[in-house]
């Protein structure tokens, strides 16, 4: 099993980014995205608002696996949130359903404000193959790199949608709330700004075993 | 008054094929036919969902004044999207039984939201109680 941790700190208000985190797809940077579907909407009895979300997406392999690994080059993801807006709190958990054995990455993730207008991004991920044939450690070291890169890329995606309702709030003439348009062409043709990397450095913290958390 | 509303909710058409023009798959449901259904319920929610994540701050004071906001964003969702949000449910659920996804999904949700949204909540506070420095400082 490998585990995988990051936090990441926003300098905007937990509502726009957490908004941002909802309206992520579609994004260029989601390209492996292909579909994805609203299951399940429902209030807790707190006011939370519970989602699950089904999402295809692109599977892809190594050249080293071997044929057959897996039946089909595309994977179902299971997406459960909760959405706290007095806490000001969002907790997502996302899992794949297919091809279980080969590999299974459970990622948790949470938003939480820190004190005035900045938010807080927490990334887990516990990566397991079942897979065997001496390939359960390369396996799972390739779902950790594959996993590490997305973050970033997810992060890129987020990025970009913020920058959107940025724009659209402080110029809502012009723009208007097209950010909230799933087709808005706006998505496809705004470049986010680079990140100040010495600004906000994703903090890091040494992915090994929790043992906690080993299974 | 329900007329304006439901407009509200509908996909703009023009906008729809643009941006299936700009990218071909993202927007997506998981069954073509279901996709200007599920396009127009993502923008209602959207629009919904943004003001239910900015409570005033008199709302958020007593469990009593929660109760209340969240009484009345359930209501408001339920007026404004319930209708589309229903059209899309079945769209869905229908295609999801077609493709054969019934047994791969009842069996993952046996593990219940609930609980692993705990365990989730767990390992936040975890984290904030066992790191040092954390929350991380800004640069």
């Amino acid at each position: 099993m490998k585990f995988f941790s990051q936090s990441f700190l926003y300098d905007d208000p937990w509502p726009i980014v957490s908004l941002a985190f909802f309206l992520r797809y579609p994004n260029p940077y989601a390209s492996h995205v292909l579909s994805c579907d609203v299951i399940s909407r429902e209030f807790t009895p707190s006011g939370s608002l519970l989602t699950t979300r089904l999402i295809l997406k692109t599977a892809t392999l190594p050249r080293w696996a071997p044929k057959g690994i897996i039946s089909r080059s595309e994977s179902l993801i299971l997406e459960e949130s909760e959405v706290d807006p007095h806490g000001k709190v969002v907790r997502c958990l996302t899992r794949n359903l297919e091809h279980v054995k080969a590999m299974q990455v459970h990622e948790t993730q949470t938003f939480s404000q820190v004190g005035e207008g900045r938010t807080l991004q927490t990334t887990e991920a516990r990566i397991v193959s079942g897979f065997g044939w001496g390939l359960t450690r390369q396996i799972e070291n390739y779902g950790l790199a594959r996993f590490r890169k997305n973050v970033q890329r997810s992060r890129e995606g987020v990025a970009l949608i913020l920058d959107l309702i940025r724009q659209a709030r402080m110029q809502p003439m012009t723009v208007g709330s097209s950010y909230l348009n799933p087709t808005s062409a706006s998505r496809f043709t705004t470049k986010p700004r680079a990140f100040d990397k010495s600004a906000s450095q994703p903090h890091q913290f040494p992915e090994t075993g929790d043992p906690s958390l080993q299974t | 008054m329900m007329v304006v509303q439901s407009q509200a909710c509908e996909a703009p058409k023009v906008a729809y094929s643009l941006s299936l023009a700009l990218s071909p798959a993202m927007a997506h449901s998981i069954e073509d036919s279901c996709t200007p259904l599920k396009v127009g319920y993502d923008s209602c929610f959207n629009s919904w969902f943004e003001n239910y994540l900015e409570p005033a701050v008199s709302a958020s004071t007593s469990p009593e004044s929660r109760a209340k906001y969240s009484k009345e964003k359930a209501e408001e969702y339920e007026r404004k999207c319930g209708k589309i949000w229903a059209s899309y449910r079945d769209c869905v659920q229908k295609a999801v039984k077609e493709k054969g996804l019934n047994d791969l999904l009842d069996q993952a949700r046996k593990e219940t939201l609930s609980r692993s949204l705990q365990r989730c909540h767990n390992l936040h506070e975890t984290y904030v109680a066992n790191r040092p420095g954390y929350p991380i400082r800004s640069a």
